[in-house]
This record gives structure tokens, sequence and C-alpha cells, in this order.
């Protein structure tokens, strides 16, 4: 079994599973109104851009990465603390970033690790109608789905698997 | 006339006349009786306030994220409570977070009360209990909680007894009601954890005027004296003594010990955490080696010659520490035993024999008898102990770091990931420099080691690494000056209700910091220079002091330490963040004259809609944070956390896209729409950034006048800007009208306001949250 990455991060009986890029790259094509949850930690927010952009999915910056971004060109389509959005994921009746329906998956990326484990934490047991996805550094059993403990370059392949993943028709 | 029973007489020759007297009143009781009318809830039980948090509670909703999925808490379980499971007993997740909310701001407020109880018979013993509570010429409102709580002013140390006696009761209740089986409801859950966490708040305030009474410590002095910090500033020629703590009978009792024996000047008296605080408010001569995040290291730097341990946040391990270093440890309260002897009724002098013939350690619980041992240990051992390396080598240190087998356990350990593997890897190089990187960010907690699987003294390691920053370096922190004064109220009432000056920016509580201490100290920094009143206390107050401006001074020497806009305030200790929310109170009571007597619900009222003040516990830890931070809401203070507080497992976080806001407007009666000032009552932020951000958006109230709510903006803005790139995406919310905008950046708000359709509303005359003729 994988343990959580910051080792003492055991939560309860259920846990998530260890993502692969094809089961990633497919909870994200399968979902009908993702959004990326953007945080400080800043390792993958250019591969979350790129995404984002591809597969036209609403990008919330958390923290202060609203700066980073926009330096880069690119407005968030939303400027809210972690637990902000977290606590608008889990009402059923919040519209959604677009406005469209409340979300059906939420990618989480580079969110403080333990702070992003408390928020995912919180949609595992208050969110049922929605799926959770982790691709910040190391694992989190709070996620439905989330990375295994990888090197920086283990990680970087993975993140180009999800990529390929959602290339493929 | 003869008396048949307890106040009841009979007047002979009137055989059917009986006299009942229920109470006889004494000069001085009717003096007290006179003193304010009092109010609707003197001494509140756990209902009184109650719709009081239920109000709270609407606006303001609990936000959970459990840590722990599951109850281990009776031989049911372990119950699942994922989702909607429901436990054994029958409770939810929501009311089992709320109930573990509950337990940790009861053991919070206990510590403070522990605090209190022992400080107080402590100074009983030394002065009596008629001994007077003088809070000095410019202080006429003192114990603004007790007042406004109890009902009562407090004259003599004896009557904080009584007021003792009411919070340990309702310690007793709030507890009880966790028990499995009493209470299911996560809002009841919740509105006992105000409750409590409001007593904790009057025991902070009962210990710390029991302190300044009977040790004479600074009442409210804006001047107190610059004290020299840091190990650096710690005279290792002398014999040295270290307090580690809370309690500061012992090193009060000692510092008088040494003085009687004509030592000062050849012992070195130091102090960690909130024990250092208030040993230099006794004598400013006393150094403060630093906040808790610098305890293991101190201990491991073997600088200390005797460690004297009372109370709270002192490592449990540090008897092994201790005896690593060959320094004896003295215990000096019934709250940390380690299982050793005690020894208060020995001759000391044979104790002092057994310390320096290789005794690890003692309990004395008297402090005059400590005082004797402490000393006379601490002379004895320095021949001995400077012969004793303590810390590596950096050759040893390197060889340590070869035997690393790079699992890195050791970042997935450490609380905050900190990049501890490449930092030894860098060390078999002869590279340090990561190691010595670390020292900062490390809070010395030693997990690392912990997991390590070849045993390698990591935190030795980092500080051996960082041995040049760690001992060369001296700061300065002004000395807890103790509570705010009636003149400066006067003086800011006005300016801080219609919001001319910004708001109070309050950092409060531990040292569990995600990137060390410096970030308190640039909080602490941005709003100073934006004439905000920065007041800090425990080790909040320490970390600030870890920091050079880039003129060269410490924040303490930058900036004066009044009340003041622009002031930057020591305030004390944990248990002198009583004086912050007093500070609150007196606001009320002396600009606007309201009555504090039993009158809670209405002054907590005043502060939420008009006292624009904002809490920052940027590194709460403790059991003590959460009861601090929960009280301080109870009040209708804000409070922002770092992201270490999230483990807290709850928020109160409004969400403005899914709430109306509705206040009362008591001056035309009528119910209006509000704006989300404050937004949110307990948040954890992820980045420093994000909360000085937030911190200035919190400080905004529903009262400001047309001007303040410009000087507020022209903050939230400039920061939003600085920090995020870009305008504030809810600014309009808070734009009341044209006036409201700051004149530099009017086109650019108005461009913006128009862009997002705003329309402008009145603003409230006398914002409230209470509608009278429904309660709250």
């Amino acid at each position: 079994m994988t343990r959580a990455y910051q080792c003492a991060n055991v939560p309860g009986p259920h846990l998530g599973k260890v993502g692969t890029p094809a089961t990633v790259a497919a909870a994200i094509k399968r979902a009908e109104r993702p959004v990326f949850i953007v945080g400080s930690e800043l390792t993958n927010l250019d591969w979350a851009l790129d995404i984002a952009k591809e597969q036209n999915i609403p990008v919330v910056a958390t923290a202060h990465v609203a700066g980073t971004i926009i330096e880069q060109g690119i407005t968030p389509d939303r400027v809210l603390g972690a637990i902000e959005i977290t606590n608008l994921l889990k009402s059923p009746e919040w519209g959604g970033i677009r406005g469209e329906g409340q979300h059906d998956l939420a990618i989480f990326v580079d969110v403080l690790y333990y702070m992003e484990a408390q928020m995912l934490s919180t949609l595992k047991h208050f969110a049922p109608h929605i799926k959770t996805i982790s691709l910040t550094k190391g694992h989190q059993p709070n996620a439905d789905q989330s990375l295994p403990n990888l090197s920086e370059k283990k990680m970087n392949e993975f993140l180009a698997g999800v990529v390929e993943g959602l290339a493929e028709v | 006339m003869t008396m048949i029973k307890d106040g009841r007489f009979k007047i002979d020759g009137m055989e059917n006349v009986v006299i009942n007297i229920g109470k006889i009143t004494t000069k001085e009781e009717l003096t007290e009786q006179e003193w304010e009318p009092m109010g609707p809830t003197p001494k509140p039980g756990i209902l009184s306030l109650r719709n009081w948090d239920h109000r709270l509670l609407k606006d303001f909703p609990p936000f959970y994220a459990p840590i722990c999925d599951m109850c281990c808490l009776c031989t049911y379980g372990k119950c699942d409570l994922t989702g909607n499971r429901k436990g054994a007993c029958g409770i939810g997740i929501e009311a089992q977070q709320a109930r573990m909310v509950l337990i940790a701001c009861c053991i919070g407020t206990s510590a403070h009360a522990g605090h209190a109880n022992h400080v107080l018979h402590e100074l009983i013993r030394w002065h009596g209990r008629d001994h007077p509570i003088d809070m000095g010429p410019y202080i006429d409102v003192e114990a603004p909680i007790i007042r406004t709580v109890v009902g009562v002013i407090p004259k003599t140390l004896g009557d904080l007894e009584e007021i003792l006696d009411y919070v340990n009761q309702q310690l007793v209740h709030a507890l009880s009601s966790t028990h499995t089986g009493q209470e299911g409801s996560f809002i009841d859950f919740e509105s006992k954890a105000l409750h409590i966490s409001m007593i904790d708040n009057l025991a902070k305030e009962v210990a710390d005027i029991a302190q300044i009474a009977g040790f004479d410590f600074p009442r409210g002095d804006p001047d107190a004296a610059l004290i020299d910090f840091g190990f650096g500033a710690v005279d290792r020629t002398k014999p040295v003594i270290v307090f580690i703590g809370h309690y500061p009978a012992v090193s009060v009792a000692t510092i008088d010990y040494i003085e009687e024996c004509d030592l000062s000047d050849k012992i070195e008296v130091c102090g960690i955490c909130c024990t250092a605080i208030e040993t230099s408010r006794y004598s400013a001569s006393a150094k403060v080696v630093g906040p808790l995040s610098m305890q293991q290291f101190f201990v491991r730097s073997g600088i200390a010659d005797v460690l004297v341990l009372d109370e709270q946040c002192v490592r449990t391990d540090l008897l092994e520490e201790a005896q690593k270093t060959g320094a004896p440890l003295i215990l000096t309260t019934d709250k940390i035993c380690y299982n050793l002897p005690d020894v208060t009724n020995r001759d000391p002098d044979k104790v002092v024999d057994d310390l320096l013939n290789g005794a690890p350690g003692v309990l004395i619980s008297d402090p005059l008898i400590a005082a004797k041992v402490i000393t006379k240990t601490a002379l004895g051992i320095k021949p001995k102990r400077d012969k004793l390396n303590h810390l590596p080598e950096l050759k040893e240190v390197q060889k340590l770091a070869e035997e690393c087998i790079k699992c890195g356990w050791c970042d997935r350990a450490c609380p905050n990931s900190l990049p501890v593997r490449d930092a030894v890897a860098a060390a078999t190089e002869g590279d340090f420099s990561k190691l010595s990187n670390l020292f900062s960010p490390c809070m010395s907690c030693g997990r690392c080691e912990s997991e390590c699987k070849k045993e390698l003294p990591i935190i030795s390691m980092i500080l051996k690494s960082a041995q040049e920053i760690a001992f060369g370096e001296t700061y300065t922190m002004r000395a807890g000056r103790g509570p705010v004064l009636d003149t400066e109220i006067r003086k800011v009432g006005a300016p801080l209700v219609l919001g001319e000056i910004p708001g109070i920016v309050a950092l409060v509580g531990c040292s569990n910091f995600p990137n060390g201490e410096v970030e308190v100290a640039k909080i602490a920094e941005e709003f100073a220079q934006r004439k905000y009143i920065v007041v800090a206390t425990g080790c909040s107050a320490m970390a600030m002091a870890m920091y050079r401006c880039e003129d060269g001074q410490t924040l303490y020497e930058k900036y004066p330490g009044s009340f003041d806009a622009g002031g930057v305030v020591n305030i004390g200790s944990c248990v002198a963040n009583a004086h912050i929310i007093g500070a609150a109170i007196k606001v009320a009571a002396i600009f606007a004259r309201l009555p504090l007597r039993g009158n809670f619900e209405e002054i907590a009222d005043y502060i939420l809609n008009k006292v624009g003040a904002c809490g920052v516990a940027w590194g709460a830890m403790s059991q003590k944070a959460a009861s601090i931070g929960t009280g301080t809401n109870r009040w209708g203070v804000p409070v922002i956390l770092g992201p270490h507080g999230s483990k807290y497992r709850r928020a109160y976080i409004s969400n403005k896209e899914l709430s109306e806001w509705e206040l009362y407007d008591k001056r035309t009666g009528e119910v209006a729409p509000g704006e989300p000032a404050p937004e949110h009552l307990m948040y954890p932020a992820e980045t420093m950034e994000e909360a000085i951000v937030l911190t200035a958006k919190l400080c905004i109230r529903p009262s400001d006048n047309a001007k303040g709510r410009q000087i507020k903006l022209s903050n939230y803005v400039d920061l939003h800007k600085k920090y995020m790139g870009m305008l504030p995406p809810d600014l309009h919310l808070f734009v009341r009208n044209e006036r409201d905008i700051p004149i530099t950046i009017k086109a650019e708000i108005m461009e913006y306001l128009e862009e997002v359709g705003w329309e402008p509303r009145k603003a409230i005359g006398e914002p409230s949250r209470i509608v009278p003729e429904e309660g709250v």
C-alpha cells in the first residue's frame, strides 16, 4: 500500500487510489465540468495552465499564485483561498466558476501539501457530488486519485503521460 | 429582639412580628453596586450567550476538514465516520469535529486557568489575599474582560480567586459535554467551544493581572525596556540558567535570590517561550533566547548549565536531551514531573550536591526553594560542563552525513517537508550551506531524527552548520508592556471606529510557522509601515524580534511601543493576549461609553461591527492557540491562521457567493443589506502573502466613515496589487458609494465598478447584528 507523502497523514479506512497517467487522463476526459485548483508550490504550474488551456478547464488560483500567473500573461478564472474554493465546491447549489453548474471534478495542483490534504478531506466527507484528483507532489490518500510518491523525473514522466492520455481520442 | 434562626428576628412584646434580614450589604458592596448597573449576563453559563453564538455561526458557518475520519474515544470504537456514517453512539463526522475542537479549547483554557491558579495562589502566599490590584495611574478601566463577563471589579488578589472559581466551574460543564452520549449538534458544540474560549480570555486576564500586581510587571509602559535577544545575547562565560515554559514565579524568585546573594553579574539568566517574556518583564537584564521553535536547538547547543521547566509547550523529552549535555533539569510545577523525585521538602544543599554528583533532575514545587537550588547548582556545575563538547565538529557532521542512505523519510517526516535529505547529501561533499539554510525555517521538532533509520542527530547537524548565524546574531525585543492605557484608547478610539486608523493587527500564537520566524516579522513590518496598530504576544512577539529591517534595526528599535498608528507593541506572553481583547472592549467603554458590566453581547456586537481588528496566529500549534483564537472570535475579532491551522479541523468562513449579508441599523431601526465585513471569522491562509492581503480586508468594518473606508480600501487594493498582481475581484462589495473610493485610484476603480455593474448603496449608520425585538 502506498503511504501518504507526509507519512503520518493516515486519515482512516477509506483511502483514495494511486492514479496512473491513463486513469487520471480518463477521469479528466470523463468529467463534464472539471476545475483546476493551482496552489503556492508552483512546481507544475506551467503544466496545469497548458492543460487547462487545451482542455478549456477553468483555473482557480489560490494563495497569491494569481500574481505569478498574470506575469505569464494569463488571467486565472478566479482568485480564491484554498479554503474558499473548497467551501464553494462542497455546496451542491453553487453554480461553478463559469455559472454552468457545480463542478464534478476538482484537480488540485501544487496547493501546500498538508493544507491540500485537509481540503481533500472536506471534499471526501462533505461533497459526494465531486471527484478529486491530486497532482501535487506526494501521495494524498484523501483524493480519489493521487500521484504515487515520485522523484522529480518520474513525476514529469507521469504528467507527460497524462498529456498523452488526453490527446488520445 | 432575639434571633430565632439565621437572619430571622423576633421583637420582644410583638409576638406576631418577625423580621427577616436576607443579606447585610457592606459599604464596599454598595460601592460595587454603584459603579454600573448590572447587565443582562453576569457570569454567563453555557446557555446564556448561545443566541449570540448561533448568530455568529449563521454569518460564519463552521467549515470542517477532518484530520482523522474516526472516533477512538470510547470502547465502541474505533468508529468510522467517513461521509455520512455514524458512530456507535450516533455521532456524525461534523459533530465529532466540533467535539474535538471543544476538547482542544477546553485543554487550552485549562492550561491558562492552570497557570492562573498557580500564579495566583503563589502570589497570595507571598503577599496575602488583601494585596491590592493597582494597574497604575493611566488605567481606570482595569480588568475589562472580568467587568464584562463576570460583572465585578477585582480590587485584591483574593478577589481574583472568586473569578477563578467561576472559570473552573465553566470548564467542568464544557468538558463534560464532550463525554460519550452528550451533545450531538455541531452548532452547539461550537457554541460551547466559543463559550469556554471566552472563559479562556477571562483566565488569561486573571493570570496577567495577578502577575502585574504581584510581580510588579510593567503596567502598560509604551517605553518598556529593550531586551537583548537571541543565542548570541547569552554570555556563555557565566553559568547559564534557562527557564522554559510559561509560569514566571520560579524565574522571578531566582532573580531575587541571585540579587540577594549579590551574584547578578556572575550568573546569566535567560528564557525560552513565554517564561522568557515574563522574566524580561521583571528584569531587563534577563535575556530572551527565542520562541519555542528554538527550544531543541538551544538545549542541543549545550549553552544552558541548568534547565528549569515550568509548564506548557515544553518538549516532553527534555530530560533525555538535558542528560546528553550534562545539564541538570529542575522541574517546578505539578504539570511536568517526568518521574523525577519531589525534593521540595529536602535540605536544598543536599539536593544541590545530588545534582552536582550526577542526578539528572529533580522536582521542586516551591519557587523560593527552587530558586536556591537552581542558583547554587548553576554555580557548581559550570566548571564541570565547560569540559564537555555538546555539538559535533564539522568534520564529524560530514562523517555522520556519509552514513545517510538517502531514503528521504526525513523530508517526509518534516511538518514543512523541508529538503533535509539533499542538505545532508551536500554535507558529505563538505558543503554545509544547505544544512545551515535549514536553521531558519526549521522548527527543531526533531521528527526527521525520529524517522531516520541511521539515527542521525539531524538537529545538531543543522545547528553546527549554522553556528555563525545561530550564535553570532543578537537582536532586541521590547519587554512585554502589559495592558493598553486608557489614555491611548482615548486617542485612538474614534479613528479606529471610523476607520481612519485602518486597524489593529494582532500577531499572536505559537511558532509552528510554515517558513520560519521571518514571515511574522514581515507581516508586522508591512502593517506598521501602513500605520496600522501592530500588537504582538507570546512566540509571535519573540519571532518578530529575529529580523532586521533594511536599515539594520529590529522592528522594536524602529517602531514605537505605543498603542497608536504605526506602533509595534509587545503586549506580553500568551496570557497577555487578554489585554488585546481588553483594548477592543475599552474602545467600546471609553469611546462609545457602553456599559461593560455583565454586558457581553452588546460589547461583542460593537467590536464585531465597529472595531477593525484582525488576529494573525501564523504559527498556531497548540490547544491554547485554539482557545485563544476561538475566544477572540466570540468577541467579534476575526483570526487568520497559518496553513498548519487547517489541521485544527474547523474554520469559520462565510460564503459571499451563496449568502446574503444582513445587518440591523440601530439608528433607523431597519434591517439593511450589509457587506462581508469582516468576511471570515477563522481562516487558515496558505501563504504569508495571502494572509497579508486578507488581513487588510478583514479590518474593514461597516462602521467605517468615508474617509476611513478610503484608507482601508487604499491599503487593500495596494496590497492586492502588490501580491496578487491585480485589483481585488471582490472590491465592489466594499464600496458603498463613490465617497468610499480612494481619490488617487478613483478612475481605475470606477472603471472596474462599471464593468461589474456596481450600484451604490447606503452606509449603515449604527451597524449591529442584534435585532432588539427578535433578539439574536
